[in-house]
């Protein structure tokens, strides 16, 4: 099956990365964002000082004590970042060299309970993601379908075919795994020409998808293979990397608790693929590869990422590349900007003005121009019959980058979606 | 599209001069062109360029300080900064202008755009009129005079632009060949007309600018120029000849239609803003550009008038492309 995406656009933001698979850049510090888990209430397992295991739990879910949140090195935890309303900003592992990370279980793969299980203590089972509210499932829910995200068409991604094709073996467990782990279809989402899957059966299925970027965001996919919204039904989606993560699991007995990612930008020297841990400290990462000490650094792509600073400063649970971008230094403003004369900068946001680009960089399906202004005066009825629930931040990034008035859509969506979470049945 | 503007404009002033034999038609801008040297009998580009600026200039300058006063005067009241757009604002609205307009129905006609288009809603991109659009309607209807009442730009040779739709309905397609102009004088730009908006040429080119950039959308344009045709030829097929007859692509080139289209239907603020709403709009307000003509032909110029009420309906227009949104999207999902 293909399906081809129109619209989109390109952004040229640096040089493509040299995809080659292999360089390791060893890190001494890693960290759980909490930002990456959306709508999660944490209760912190560890404090400052104590040392633990690779593979143990060091943060849980207030309200699903089920889901635990496993340390991806073995170490100190050096500190626990809170942001406002102490909401849990990252809990900080500085490694020891001890090689002892927690071995699980080889789970009997046609169990399906205990497969699931396995994954929950592992850790793995947050690396899921619904649609709508881009969440964590909760842990006996059945979806409707699930995406294998096996395509990257963020400005300078990594490569999924090459580093699949170095992994190939874990990534088909993987498969196989989450083929046990829920009733429902199993699409491989990949690039047009790739071939990064096992043959299709009748439970996975391949999809191609082509064109420029959102082609390769799941919410592209969902929408063209199974719309969810408005019925209560959800959709999980899993990045490729994971799936490998979960193949060894399953195979040796402890999960792939690395991560390959793109270092580019047009702040890096050599821009090329470099293996690191999960949630590696992004000072590290970049240390000795920028041009420009004072560039912005940032986890994930430069559209939908997050800048790395301070406790901030780590790549992100979903996160295949890490972005350096110069910025050009602030211009004095000509003379015929000054005495109060300006435009949208600086923190003011300016009026949404609707020129065709915003259909360029809408998701499919969406009316952009009255979603924006439905988030914008935050009319979450408006926004839910427009689609939002089909969306999470990443799909409105492109919309963010697109509309002059500097507002972040994404953002503004995060909170749509969680006044509609807790008012859904 | 102002140097367009400056040449024809004095191109047109010297040449129905000429026409009509006389050296002074009484008028402060006669006597200051004349005071400058300028020849019309053998007019020399500096000397057409200077009669363009003397016609262009006062009016571009009395507009943008009306502009700019209003603008800072909400400026100051609502404690935001000023906003360069009124100047484009001005601009637009200079190009929509005869020649000879007086200077007081300029300022009265800029301030109200600005005020009740522009700065009521708040500023650039939260008003749904344009303001040069609206602005242009009020010298319309507030002084009808103000486009026709100069002698030397209406009676004696060149018909205006907006002049030639009565004349064709009264005398068929022979108006073109007795006032001499043919259809790609009435392209490139060399009638009368108002002083920014006679050549489709320089439209055309400018355009493509915009829309290359996708700040001005295509849909709208093709939509606008869809409608004319349409709307035309409807009238062709029922029409009991006069001007009825007048085929659309002579409707495209004469009047400001392209202008309009291009640059003040497309502004992205008062247009409608989904692309299903965008060939609604264009095709809705190309029509009725259309019917204004034909059914009014002694009306100055229908296009501001029609495009202004194609953005008045913008909002329902996008009101209903968003609830055929909605209920496909239920439709979908159960």
């Amino acid at each position: 099956m293909h399906v081809k995406v129109r619209a989109g656009l390109d952004l040229q933001v640096g040089e493509p990365p040299e995809m080659r698979v292999g360089e390791v850049k060893s890190t001494s510090a890693a960290a759980i964002l909490g930002r990456d888990f959306p709508g999660v209430k944490f209760d912190v397992l560890a404090e400052p000082g104590m040392r633990v295991r690779a593979g143990q739990a060091v943060l849980r879910d207030r309200h699903r004590p089920e889901l635990v949140f496993t340390a991806p090195i073995s170490g100190q935890v050096a500190r626990i970042s809170r942001g406002a309303r102490r909401s849990l900003q990252s809990i900080q592992i500085v490694a020891d060299d001890a090689i002892d990370g927690v071995r699980f279980e080889i789970p009997d793969a046609s169990n399906r309970d205990y497969l699931r299980k396995v994954m929950r203590q592992s850790g793995l089972w947050t690396s899921l993601r619904t649609r709508p509210y881009g969440r964590v499932p909760d842990p006996d829910a059945e979806p409707r379908a699930l995406m294998i995200t096996a395509m990257d068409t963020e400005p300078l991604a990594p490569d999924p075919v090459c580093i699949i094709s170095e992994y190939s073996e874990h990534f088909t467990a993987g498969i196989e795994a989450l083929t046990e782990a829920c009733d429902a279809p199993v699409f491989v989402c990949q690039a047009a020409g790739s071939d990064v899957s096992a043959a299709d059966s009748d439970r996975v299925r391949t999809v191609e998808f082509s064109g420029r970027h959102p082609a390769g965001l799941p919410g592209t996919h969902i929408h063209a293979l199974c719309p969810i919204g408005l019925d209560g039904g959800e959709v999980w989606y899993i990045g490729y990397q994971d799936v490998i993560s979960l193949g060894r699991l399953i195979t040796e007995g402890a999960p792939w608790v690395y991560r390959i990612v793109s270092l580019a930008g047009n702040g890096v020297k050599r821009p090329r693929l470099l293996e690191v841990t999960c949630g590696a400290s992004v000072d590290e990462i970049t240390s000795g590869e920028m041009t420009d000490d004072s560039a912005r650094v940032i986890s994930g792509s430069v559209l939908s990422g997050h800048t790395a600073v301070g406790a901030q400063a780590f790549l992100g649970q979903k996160h295949n590349q890490v972005t350096v971008i110069r910025e050009p230094a602030a211009r004095k403003p000509g003379w015929w900007r000054r005495g109060g004369w300006t435009v949208a900068h600086a923190g003011n946001t300016g009026p949404l003005l609707p020129t065709g680009d915003m259909e360029k960089a809408s998701p499919p399906g969406i009316l952009p121009v009255p979603l924006m202004r439905a988030l914008l005066v935050g009319d979450i009825d408006s926004a839910r019959d427009l689609g939002a629930l089909e969306l999470v931040e990443e799909d409105l990034a492109m919309l963010s980058y697109a509309c002059p008035s500097g507002n972040r859509y994404g953002r503004l969506l995060r909170n749509v979606l969680d006044q509609l979470h807790k008012e859904a049945p | 599209m102002l140097a367009a503007a400056v040449v024809n404009t004095g191109y047109q002033y010297l040449h129905a001069l000429d026409t009509a034999g006389k050296e002074h038609a009484g008028g402060w801008r006669d006597d200051f062109i004349l005071g400058l040297g300028v020849d019309y009998q053998e007019p020399t580009i500096i000397g057409t360029t200077v009669a363009g600026l003397v016609h262009v200039v006062p009016v571009l300058i009395i507009a943008i300080m009306a502009a700019g006063v209003c603008e800072r005067a909400f400026a100051t009241q609502r404690d935001r900064p000023m906003d360069a757009g009124f100047i484009l604002s001005a601009i637009v609205f200079t190009l929509l202008m005869h020649p000879a307009v007086s200077l007081f129905h300029v300022a009265f006609a800029m301030m109200f755009g600005i005020v009740f288009g522009r700065g009521v809603f708040g500023g650039e991109g939260k008003t749904f009129l344009n303001p040069a659009l609206l602005a242009a309607a009020v010298v319309q209807i507030s002084f009808p005079t103000a486009h026709t009442g100069h002698p030397l730009w209406d009676g004696i040779a060149g018909y205006s632009g907006t002049m030639i739709f009565s004349l064709f309905d009264e005398s068929g397609g022979g108006v073109f060949v007795s006032a001499d102009i043919g259809w790609w004088d009435a392209f490139i730009g060399v009638q009368q007309g108002m002083m920014g908006t006679t050549s489709t040429l320089a439209v055309a080119l400018g355009g493509i600018i915009l829309m290359w950039s996708r700040i001005a959308s295509w849909r709208l344009v093709l939509g606008h120029i869809l409608g004319l045709i349409l709307v035309v030829s409807l009238f062709g097929a029922v029409g009991d000849g006069g001007i009825t007859n007048l085929p659309w692509y002579w409707h495209a080139v004469l009047g400001s239609f392209a202008f309009g289209v291009v640059f003040v239907a497309t502004d992205p603020a008062s247009a409608a803003s989904t692309d299903a709403g965008r060939w609604i709009q264009g095709i809705v307000a190309g029509g009725l550009v259309v019917v204004m003509r034909v059914v009014n032909p002694s009306h100055p110029d229908s296009v501001v008038t029609a495009l202004l009420m194609g953005s008045i309906l913008a909002p329902l227009i996008d009101y209903l492309v968003v609830g055929w949104n909605i209920r496909q999207r239920r439709r979908r999902y159960g």
